[in-house]
């Protein structure tokens, strides 16, 4: 589904990412973690062609991602508030993105209707702009709009980060059923190594750039992730 | 069908700004102020003729109107140049969307039509074409001469784009196109080059020949073009910024304020602020362009003998940082007062720092003044009075109305015609202290003693200098009372 070749990134002569090879089959779920400035993000922003790399490639379902923009029909996506329209309100953004995979509002609010938990009552019918709702809630707008037109890739930043932890346990839910029932293939950073090792199925370590561990997730892995994390002064 | 959504949410996105978001009488008096200002410009283009036949009499009004247009879209294209941006951030929610982004590049250019400068000339120009060209010239010629323009208007409109993003990665080329604009002054200026003809010859020449207003259509067409393959080029988001991310911050030397204390650190913190966002420095640049200020009505005698202008000249000048920093106080500071309050920051202090840099801002605002004796030394009086006013009484009044400002300010905001932020309260502000001191003189003028009012004026000020401690704790008391409403006002967001 997605392949990097020689991918590298470099800010001010620091390389931030450098991924000489990286495969991501069809529905796995991909899981990233690093500490802050190993380059997940920037990988992230790559694989969406928002940010141009040094050198290499992603191909996406063999198509070079800045080639051909094809990927964007079957790729949902949230990192960050930047990728909000926050003048609309939340059905607006919803609608407008329903509109371009060619789904009619009837359908979105139909698709909304699974959310209706993990919106917890404080998106819809409120009257307000996306810019005025709290960043767990911009969050929660964001993870729900990447997912409208069934994409087949979702990718998605920190998506734990800032939700209440009732979200986090149906955002769980939501993506693990995501993954049995459309076989979506995921991608997913984190810092939160109980989540991810529970949602992904392969956890990556990136560090300053270079991936250090590619593992396949077992009881262990959360164990041995821990231990890598953890500092010994 | 895209398009439409775009345009859809650009509308949204006018209506719903913050700007707007007022109550139904500020928005009937915003709209008055639009509409009277546009309706000047109709006015204006409606009776050139009369003006211009009355200025002179001998000549045909419309070549005489056309021989003033040219330097009209010289002076718009410098406006456009320091103001005019063409807001390519705004795409960037789209372009993880299954948008083709030609498209969207597409629609920032075409978007960029609807700006200000773009109205003006339209409100401007077609009443003169449509008034009095069909009154000299028969035939289509006022219609091509409408399109002429406008075509010229979108040329300038996509050159300024163009040299903007020049400028962006080259910033050697902004001292480029202004070495140009002030060659061509010269160069007018000494009748080297004779614009007045260049521009009848030119603008006629849209009124008897039917294709000339092809040329400004291919040549806006071909600027066009040229930003299009420019955005093409420089789809990232990360370069359609200006490199900030590989920039790292020039840390001038204020270690000298060290030696004040607590004061001396807020007093950085204050000049770190100024300096490291657009928008304060866009105060910061406006501030010494008011000296200028002055040249407008001191060469004039009408004025030298209206001493009302010139008290309200003398606050300008000397009161200008106080003023149009001041009135979004403690706004600026929005994103982290909750730290200001929860540390050990004395909010004495905290006024004091600010009061300083208005007291030494406006000193030397008031020195760059000074060669103003050359048209009299009564101008320098009566600006050393406005000085004395702008210490001491300015800023108390500034502090007063800064304890019921509780909109918060957007640092990374755009410097020019950023509303953002901005309600009526930060204009009524200015009404005490451009009003007050000619208050007074006007009262000492009534029993004839027009200049012990002049004085009156500097004594105040001096008043507010000698008990600065006293009404500094009134606003400190009243501070602590007001802070909470302000805090939550700053952590709403809009």
């Amino acid at each position: 589904m997605i392949q990097v070749n020689n991918l590298t990134k470099q800010y001010g002569g620091v390389t931030v990412v450098n991924i000489p090879s990286l495969t991501i089959p069809r529905s796995e779920s991909f899981g990233l973690v690093g500490n802050n400035g190993a380059g997940k993000t920037t990988f992230f922003r790559m694989l969406l062609d928002l940010v141009k790399p040094e050198s290499g490639e992603v191909l996406s379902d063999g198509f070079n991602v800045r080639e051909n923009e094809e990927w964007k029909k079957h790729t949902g996506s949230f990192l960050d508030e930047g990728f909000l329209i926050d003048f609309l309100t939340p059905e607006e953004y919803f609608y407008f993105l329903g509109d371009l995979h060619g789904i009619s509002k009837d359908q979105v609010n139909k698709f909304l209707e699974r959310f209706a938990d993990f919106f917890n009552d404080e998106i819809l019918s409120k009257k307000k702009y996306v810019r005025t709702l709290s960043k767990g809630n911009q969050k929660k707008v964001g993870i729900a709009a990447a997912l409208i037109g069934e994409p087949d890739i979702l990718v998605l930043d920190e998506p734990f980060a800032s939700l209440d932890p009732s979200s986090q346990i149906r955002l769980k839910k939501l993506l693990k059923d995501l993954q049995t029932e459309k076989q979506v293939t995921m991608l997913i950073s984190s810092h939160d190594l109980n989540h991810v090792t529970e949602v992904c199925g392969r956890i990556v370590v990136l560090d300053k750039g270079d991936i250090v561990h590619d593992i396949k997730t077992t009881e262990n892995t959360l164990k041995e992730l821990e231990s890598y994390f953890s500092v010994e002064d | 069908m895209i398009y439409k959504w775009l345009i859809k949410h650009k509308w949204d996105e006018t209506k719903r700004s913050p700007v707007f978001d007022k109550n139904l009488a500020v928005k009937i008096l915003m709209g008055f102020f639009i509409l009277y200002f546009l309706a000047n410009f109709v006015l204006l283009g409606l009776f050139a003729d009369k003006i211009l036949l009355e200025a002179f009499p001998d000549a045909n009004p419309v070549d005489v109107f056309n021989g003033f247009i040219l330097y009209y879209f010289c002076i718009e294209m410098v406006i456009r140049f320091f103001m005019q941006d063409i807001p390519v951030m705004s795409i960037q929610p789209y372009f993880h969307l299954p948008i083709k982004r030609t498209r969207l590049f597409h629609f920032i250019l075409a978007r960029a039509i609807t700006s200000l400068f773009n109205i003006i000339p339209l409100v401007l120009f077609i009443p003169f074409g449509l008034k009095t060209i069909p009154n000299y010239y028969s035939g289509g010629g006022f219609a091509t001469w409408i399109l002429g323009i406008f075509f010229i208007m979108l040329t300038s409109n996509y050159f300024i784009f163009w040299v903007k993003k020049q400028t962006n990665s080259r910033p050697w080329m902004s001292f480029v196109f202004i070495a140009f604009i002030a060659g061509l002054i010269i160069l007018d200026r000494y009748d080297i080059f004779d614009f007045s003809t260049i521009s009848m010859n030119l603008f006629d020449s849209f009124i008897t020949s039917p294709v000339a207003f092809l040329v400004p259509l291919f040549l806006a067409a071909l600027l066009y073009w040229l930003n299009f393959n420019y955005l093409k080029s420089k789809i990232y988001p990360e370069e359609m910024k200006t490199g900030q991310s590989s920039k790292t911050i020039a840390e001038g030397d204020i270690s000298f304020l060290k030696r004040f204390d607590q004061l001396g650190d807020l007093i950085a913190l204050e000049i770190k602020m100024l300096l490291r966002h657009k928008r304060t420095r866009g105060v910061l640049i406006m501030t010494p362009l008011m000296v200028f200020y002055g040249l407008i009505f001191y060469p004039q005698e009408t004025y030298q003998n209206m001493s009302g202008m010139l008290i309200f000249v003398g606050i300008f000048i000397s009161g200008m940082f106080t003023l149009s920093y001041g009135q979004f106080m403690s706004g600026w500071e929005a994103s982290h007062f909750d730290r200001l309050l929860s540390t050990n920051i004395s909010t004495y202090n905290y006024y004091m720092a600010k009061l300083w840099l208005f007291w030494v801002v406006s000193t030397i605002m008031f020195a760059l003044s000074l060669p103003y004796f050359y048209f009299g030394w009564k101008i320098v009086l009566v600006n050393f009075m406005a000085y004395l006013f702008n210490l001491g009484i300015t800023p108390l009044i500034i502090f007063i109305f800064s304890l019921y400002n509780y909109k918060k300010i957007d640092l990374a905001g755009a410097a020019a015609f950023n509303w953002q932020g901005v309600s009526g309260k930060n204009f009524i502000m200015m009404i005490p202290v451009l009003i007050l001191p000619i208050l007074i003189y006007g009262l000492f003028k009534l029993f004839g003693v027009q200049n012990y009012g002049l004085y009156a004026i500097g004594a105040m000020g001096i008043l507010g200098v000698v008990f600065t401690k006293y009404w500094l704790n009134q606003i400190v008391k009243a501070f602590h009372k007001k802070k909470y409403v302000i805090a939550s006002g700053f952590r709403e967001n809009e």
